[in-house]
């Protein structure tokens, strides 16, 4: 695989976060859907997504299907979205394949794993995965399973705990089934009936149920679940809110936030095994040239600064803040402690740029 | 004056005898019900609002944990709170308003700033969770400044704590590390007995020869580590070494990751650690001897262990010295359980009874070391190689009845201990103390 085909890979592979935790999905330009696993938006109507090509934004759900642990989102139109192709229908997969897996794992941007197909067809609850020794992780879920040529094989679904390297990924029949069906339905939101496989959309939901077969549906797939964040989440999502930025955009997880403001990218975070809540930004890159005056300018600055702290880790400039007790976390001090320390970020990253000659950091994330 | 001088109102404090020598590193101690509910009250204090109060009972629960090396002021006028306490030869200082709380303690001095140093302390910086590393004027400090609204007692401890333990944990490290660095603070430290020093100079400089001795001619490497290990927590615990010595055993220990899990790379760390040694071994006594000398610690370095996690690790730990009878290595069986008596010491905090009998362990096999200080209790004949049994267990049957009264549970079973070896002894010691029923 050329070094242009795994970028142009990645154009199509996006980010899913969700408040209770992250996954991978991608684009197939034909459907003009996002694919990823239900499991990864379980109880979302609507999930933020971001991408190397483009920050954050909120998506809608437009398909869940517990059955095939699948689910499609909506393409946001403002932004280009890279596109993937299905594998042709007499594509033949077959043992010992070489495969790729593109996804986040352990919330680390685009890893791609390479990997055999392990065994081409293995059938689990009357669904045909195929297997393989890609050593895929949490975060993997919803990706993409490649060939060689780029061609979308499968669904990165579930792995074997107890196993070392094994991975399963939906075959691609099932999910092209699924996209016709969808597709089919004319539907805005469909969620797929377990028991019967039939489509039920808003429309046809019978006070809960199947309209076919007389199953209760899973309530949250239809009005999505109530989020209800922690006492000290719940003190940050409100200071979040009033210092004007979109909670769903900002919001990576349960104990995890992020603000894109400009080209600054804020990290909160809470710990509550630690009862720690703080943030982080990376400001910039150390210059090239007469460092030990950035070195000495941030460490004056770190003496002179309340509970602000400045460290270099790598080349990387970082600010940071933190609350040592979630318990003494308060809404007021809490809004005037992160005001201040982003109108700081910005500071000292123009000062850090402009005076000192450190260089910007490139949209790596 | 210093801190010290001024805390033992001008005089520095000197002591003979035995009693003033101190073994290992400060440990937590078990919370007494009273400094629990001490600590409790300051924290309710500080949920109501009244901010200085609960700081002012917080300090009364660290000058009855920390002893005399913690002072408070109190300005009469405006209720504001200046504090001071030592932290082995570092102050910890700081100022707690109405409003806000800042602490700092100056770690070295610097005569030109050097990169190294420069990028060192921003580094640090990743590591430091409640505080940070800066410069004012010429001075490396740790500090940090908070609203007191933002800080309860509950979380001053933790940032307290970690200036303390930071600044005194590198200032030698900074001082050995860097260039042009000037120490501070060392007039708080109290000077040893020469006496005292010479002797664990000597045993010093004989306890490295003898690990590297044992372990020249050892082919198994991961015997040869533990051989090495117990000689370094064997030093660190009995000779208590501070300042550069300290540090630089500290870097040895650092050698050893614990994951060394092939031959090669033991064999690696073995042969670096052992070098290591031989540069301490090499050094002149008098370049020792500044770094042996007593401080005063408030914060514990080492966490409290209760004593069945404590018990459980020891259970498992023994089965090194079995693997030594098999590998036909009995001579090892010594400094094993040294190693295993050395590190719980060194590294953990431990009910008194506990550390009272592994204290006993350690001078019955090392009697001369004890003999040389200053201590009359021989518990070893050195000219006939024979344990002094009757003494031995006079000192457990003192334990036995002193603890008793608190661990109805507990008593030490001297009749299963093994008086024909050093290596017997070591061996049944250790498993009969695994066995002792102390709740904590």
């Amino acid at each position: 695989m050329t070094q242009n085909t795994i970028l142009s890979i990645e154009d199509a592979i996006v980010k899913i976060l969700t408040p209770w935790g992250n996954g991978t999905g991608f684009l197939l330009g034909e459907y003009e859907l996002i694919v990823t696993n239900r499991h990864v938006v379980e109880g979302c109507r609507q999930v933020t997504i971001m991408s190397e090509n483009f920050k954050k934004r909120t998506v809608n759900v437009l398909y869940a299907d517990p059955l095939h642990d699948l689910a499609f989102l909506e393409t946001p139109e403002d932004v280009a979205i890279g596109s993937l192709q299905l594998a042709f229908d007499d594509y033949k997969i077959t043992q010992g394949d070489p495969i790729l897996a593109v996804g986040h794992p352990l919330n680390l941007n685009y890893t791609n794993t390479k990997g055999i197909v392990s065994k081409a067809s293995r059938t689990v609850s009357g669904l045909n995965y195929i297997q393989t020794d890609a050593a895929i992780n949490p975060g993997n879920s919803g990706g993409p399973l490649l060939t060689n040529d780029g061609l979308v094989i499968g669904v990165n679904t579930f792995i074997l705990a107890s196993g070392q390297n094994l991975g399963f990924a939906l075959h691609y029949s099932h999910l092209k089934k699924c996209l016709e069906d969808f597709k089919k339905s004319g539907a805005p939101y469909a969620v797929r009936c377990s028991s019967c496989t039939n489509l039920v959309t808003e429309e046809t939901l019978k006070n809960g149920y199947c309209p076919y077969c007389g199953v209760k549906m899973n309530e949250d797939d239809f009005k999505g679940k109530l989020y209800l964040p922690g006492h000290t989440s719940k003190k940050i999502e409100e200071i979040i809110k009033k210092m004007g930025y979109n909670l769903n955009t900002v919001r990576d997880s349960k104990y995890n936030w992020t603000i894109e403001d400009s080209n600054l990218n804020i990290s909160i975070t809470h710990r509550p095994d630690i009862n720690y809540v703080s943030a982080e930004c990376t400001l910039c890159k150390i210059p090239e040239t007469k460092i030990d005056r950035v070195y000495e300018f941030l460490l004056r600055q770190n003496f002179r600064l309340p509970r602000i702290a400045f460290s270099v880790e790598d080349c990387y400039v970082k600010i940071s803040t933190s609350y040592i007790k979630d318990s003494d976390f308060h809404t007021d001090t809490g809004y005037e402690l992160f005001s201040k320390y982003i109108n700081n970020c910005h500071r000292y990253c123009n000062i850090l740029i402009e005076r000192y000659y450190c260089l910007p950091i490139e949209s790596d994330n | 004056m210093s801190l010290l001088s001024k805390i033992f109102n001008g005089i520095p404090p000197k002591y003979s005898g035995t009693d003033g020598i101190k073994f290992g590193r400060f440990s937590e101690p078990a919370e007494t019900e009273e400094l629990y509910n001490l600590r409790i009250s300051a924290d309710e204090l500080f949920d109501q609002g009244k901010y200085l109060d609960s700081y002012i009972i917080y300090f009364n629960y660290l000058q009855e944990l920390g002893g005399p090396a913690v002072l408070l002021d109190i300005d009469s006028s405006t209720g504001d709170l200046t504090f001071k306490l030592l932290q082995g030869s570092k102050i910890v200082s700081g100022v707690i308003s109405d409003l806000e709380v800042r602490a700092q303690s100056v770690v070295a001095k610097f005569s030109k700033a050097d990169i190294t140093l420069l990028r060192f302390l921003l580094g640090k910086n990743c590591d430091l969770a409640y505080s940070k590393f800066s410069i004012s004027g010429d001075s490396i400090i740790i500090n940090q400044l908070c609203p007191i609204k933002d800080m309860s007692p509950e979380a001053f401890s933790d940032m307290l704590s970690e200036i303390a333990i930071a600044s005194d944990g590198l200032d030698e490290m900074i001082e050995a590390e860097f260039p042009n660095i000037i120490p501070v603070d060392y007039e708080n430290t109290i000077p040893l007995p020469k006496n005292e020093v010479k002797t664990k100079i000597d045993f010093l400089r004989l306890w490295i020869s003898q690990t590297i001795s044992t372990t020249e001619n050892l082919e198994n490497e991961t015997l040869k580590t533990y051989v090495i290990l117990s000689g370094i927590f064997k030093i660190l615990y009995l000779i208590s070494p501070e300042g550069l010595l300290l540090s630089y055993f500290r870097r040895i220990l650092n050698m050893y990751s614990g994951n060394e899990e092939n031959d090669y790379l033991r064999a690696e760390i073995n042969y670096k650690m052992n070098e290591k040694l031989k540069e301490i071994q090499e050094q002149k006594a008098s370049e020792l001897e500044k770094s042996l000398f007593k401080t005063y610690t408030v914060f514990p370095e080492t966490e409290y262990q209760k004593f069945s996690e404590m018990a459980e690790n020891i259970n498992s730990l023994l089965q090194l010295p079995v693997n030594c009878i098999k590998q036909r290595q009995k001579k090892l069986i010594v400094p094993i359980c040294e190693y295993i008596v050395g590190i719980h010491l060194y590294q953990h905090g431990m009910p008194e009874v506990a550390k009272e009998l592994l204290m006993l362990f350690f001078q019955s096999l090392n009697s001369d070391f004890f003999t040389s200080l200053g201590f009359d209790n021989t518990l070893y004949d050195e000219t006939t190689s024979q344990f002094l049994k009757g003494r031995i267990i006079q000192e457990i049957e003192n334990i036995n009845r002193k603890y008793s009264v608190i661990y109805p549970q507990f008593s030490f079973d001297f009749s299963e201990l093994d008086f024909s070896s050093k290596e017997d002894f070591a061996y049944t010691f250790l498993f009969e103390f695994k066995n002792l029923q102390i709740t904590d």
